[in-house]
């Protein structure tokens, strides 16, 4: 799964890494994208280009590593055999995928550690919607389903972007998250047409993450050079909005099939444009979560950092094999 | 408890995590990441094997185990895995407007080549931008250079490759054969791991019919 809501900020040193880049060997790369081809690690890449999808994939490597712990707090209490197995296999998946992404922000030139220190002392951030507790079964449910079905259509838009590695790793996701999807969709389904109890169960969940889930595509962009830079060089592939458009058509009916309802008395389809219509989600509140004051900010990166610092004499352990061996960025 | 992290995980409840900590990253004598190895799976007997990505590990034993989770925990099959430290790989440059790699090699490539004496060196090539490197064969020769050489009469043909990576067979871990089939026998068993094996629209039918009834 990934957050969206990628924010392009254009700022000075953005535009002093553009200015210095030779013409003709820009030129050149742009072509290259303008044609459909891909760009290789080897290939010679416009410093900016580099600095954002180095920011852009590690964000989602973070976020898929992160994005594991609400979902992996049920597998102790999934219910039921079969629910325990399906939940552990979907876990897994996303700390795969974690690996994955940063494989691929790896050839890019920043090594895996040097990201993961990153992400423990709040220098670079992971999808806001992890900062949010899983109270019941039922939270992790709507995870599955509705998170990792947003993921999805950022991935899907993410995949025909220009840059290999990241293309072929998210191919390898996509194709996993179809499990997270159905898996996700069977677990709803069943709170949602079971007893009264397990019925309110769901609804309540939806109720505590339909603001997350607004939010968890973004701000609406704002259209600058920047933005349009990154567009052509195909790093943004959708805009935000277009995304969250995507989301509320596929799974606003889908939800409202099941008799659960969605606390915005706003949210409709405008026919005539065939936009969905909403109550402006709290940008603030988003603001302020991704700044660090969300209910679970504190705890996700303390179980982060615990996991670096008390697995250290692992790897120290194992360093003793490697002597000699000098570390170089993987190849594709 | 108060000055452990409170959690409604029960899991980290139990790790008894300082409820405050620095900002600070832990501190470390040197960098500890493990060097990388690159991945390449064979899914089926008469498909190429073929590069997935990359493991981080300590030796090549323990690469092949992330390589296994990481690459073979899904899907019906997967017939071999093959591990690589990602400095035992010679790269050539990639080409531009899909011209053919082989038309850059000639025998003068082998001038003050280091010989190392004939050992067999295995060939991927890139068919496309965008796509895995894939196993076109061995060859055998004294050096890199000689393999190129030799790669280029053993496998060059109509469709242009890109890229070429080469490697001494010494320097691959490989896990294939009927000795190690054991390893990939329960993969058709973990139907769990696949989207097939969540069916619901009968449920739904059946809850939409009902909500209509009443």
């Amino acid at each position: 799964m990934y957050g969206g809501g990628q924010v392009f900020e254009p700022s000075s040193t953005n535009n002093e890494l553009l200015k210095d880049e030779d013409p003709k060997k820009l030129a050149e790369f742009e072509a290259r994208i303008a044609r459909g081809e891909k760009i290789e690690p080897k290939d010679w890449m416009p410093k900016l280009y580099r600095k954002q999808l180095i920011r852009m994939i590690e964000q989602h490597a973070h976020s898929e590593i992160i994005g594991s712990l609400p979902e992996g707090t049920w597998i102790t209490r999934a219910p039921g055999f079969k629910r325990k197995l399906a939940l552990m296999a979907k876990v897994q998946d996303e700390v795969g995928h974690a690996q994955l992404l940063y494989g691929a922000a790896e050839t890019l030139g920043k090594s895996r550690e040097q990201m993961i220190e990153d992400l423990i002392t709040g220098k670079s951030k992971y999808s806001n919607i992890f900062n949010y507790p899983t109270f019941t079964w039922a939270d992790s449910c709507f995870i599955s389903w509705l998170v990792d079905a947003g993921a999805i259509v950022n991935q899907l838009a993410n995949a025909r972007g220009s840059y290999g590695p990241y293309c072929r790793a998210l191919d390898r996701i996509c194709a996993e998250e179809s499990f997270h999807l159905k898996y996700g969709h069977h677990c709803v389904i069943h709170l949602a047409t079971g007893t009264p109890k397990q019925r309110q169960m769901m609804q309540e969940a939806v109720n505590r993450w339909w603001a997350p889930m607004m939010h968890f595509f973004g701000p609406s962009d704002k259209i600058s050079t920047h933005t349009e830079i990154l567009t052509k060089w195909k790093v943004k592939m959708a805009t935000n909005d277009e995304c969250r458009q995507q989301f509320l058509d596929m799974y606003v009916p889908k939800i409202w099939e099941l008799g659960l309802t969605i606390p915005d008395e706003n949210l409709k389809k405008n026919e005539e444009t065939g936009e969905w219509e909403f109550t402006e989600p709290d940008w603030e509140e988003f603001k302020r979560v991704i700044n660090g004051d969300g209910p679970c900010n504190k705890e996700r990166l303390a179980v982060r950092r615990t996991a670096e610092e008390r697995g250290a004499w692992v790897r120290r352990a194992l360093a003793a094999k490697t002597k000699g061996d000098k570390y170089v960025a993987p190849m594709a | 408890m108060s000055d452990f992290l409170k959690s409604l995980d029960p899991r980290i409840n139990r790790l008894s995590i300082p409820a405050e900590f620095g900002s600070s990253f832990p501190e470390k004598d040197e960098k500890d990441q493990f060097i990388t190895y690159e991945v390449f799976v064979q899914p089926k007997e008469n498909k190429a094997m073929q590069h997935e990505g990359i493991v981080h590990a300590p030796t090549e034993e323990m690469a092949f185990l992330f390589a296994k989770e990481q690459f073979s925990r899904r899907g019906m099959s997967c017939v071999g895995i093959w591990v690589i430290k990602t400095t035992a790989i010679q790269v050539s440059p990639i080409t531009e407007n899909g011209e053919d790699i082989y038309d850059y090699i000639n025998k003068e490539i082998m001038e003050g080549a280091e010989e190392n004496g004939l050992s067999t060196y295995q060939v991927f090539q890139l068919a496309k931008r965008g796509k895995q490197h894939s196993l076109s064969g061995s060859v055998e020769a004294n050096s890199f250079e000689e393999a190129l050489w030799n790669a280029k009469n053993t496998f060059a043909d109509d469709k242009p490759a890109l890229n070429l990576w080469i490697v001494k067979e010494e320097d691959i871990l490989k896990i294939e054969g009927d000795e190690f089939a054991d390893i990939w026998n329960t993969l058709p068993d973990k139907k769990y791991r696949d989207a097939m094996d969540y069916k619901a629209t009968e449920k739904i039918k059946k809850f939409k019919e009902e909500q209509q009834k009443a």
